[in-house]
């Protein structure tokens, strides 16, 4: 993708694979696989996640890893 | 519960991973940023198995490298998950979950971003080869979103 030109981010909850599989930018959140947004039914944390993803897949530094509690 | 929020058998499973992959991979590629964000078409890539009802399943068994293509305004009802390998019961009540669709399209109303792609995309996670992965599915994945005009994508494991 970002050969491409495509800025990419990966959300992640296994960030020791993270480290290995070196994307550009990640960000770690805290849910299980299945819930990586939230709950279902829970608009605004689908929300403030998916804005928040979309400002580091722009924004982020390369190979940044930030955690999501820290960020929204 | 462990204070992450992974369960027992998602840690087990991640220290494998970790095992297979082994040695880190090469530094990676870092596109330009073109245009701001209010200009830019948005997709999202999962790897939780979603696909279309009418659309064949995955085959979670052995491990499947191919990809779905899921429609932009695609409904919560015309959806199902193949995976397997993660408690699917939130995403078959909303797909939202692991693949914002609908938050995509409301960010897109309130001008947060310009557009979203004609199609996001769905892979099944479970790839135990990756060879085929890297080398034919994921650049045809890049190619059809690069050809949709694509600025960003966000991934979402599953």
């Amino acid at each position: 993708m970002e050969e491409n030109g495509i800025r990419t981010v990966s959300l992640m909850n296994l960030p020791n694979i993270g480290k290995i599989v070196r994307p550009p930018r990640m960000i770690q959140v805290d849910y299980s696989l299945g819930t990586i947004f939230g709950h279902a039914g829970d608009g605004e944390t689908q929300t403030k996640i998916l804005k928040r993803a979309i400002e580091v897949a722009l924004d982020g530094e390369p190979e940044s890893l930030l955690v999501l509690s820290s960020i929204i | 519960m462990p204070r992450d929020g992974l369960t027992y058998k998602e840690r087990i499973r991640a220290k494998l991973f970790e095992i297979q992959i082994g040695r880190p991979m090469t530094k990676p590629v870092i596109a330009t940023v073109t245009k701001p964000r209010e200009e830019c078409r948005v997709a999202l890539i999962t790897t939780g198995g979603i696909h279309l009802k009418n659309q064949a399943p995955f085959t979670p068994k052995n491990g499947d490298h191919s990809f779905r293509l899921i429609p932009r305004n695609t409904s919560q009802t015309e959806i199902t998950v193949t995976h397997g390998h993660y408690d699917e019961t939130d995403v078959r009540a909303d797909v939202n979950c692991l693949l914002p669709m609908d938050r995509l399209e409301e960010l897109v109303k309130e001008g947060f971003v310009a557009s979203s792609a004609s199609s996001h995309i769905s892979f099944m996670g479970y790839i135990p080869d990756v060879g085929p992965l890297v080398n034919e599915t994921a650049p045809e994945a890049a190619r059809i979103l690069l050809e949709d005009g694509v600025d960003i994508v966000v991934l979402t494991p599953g």
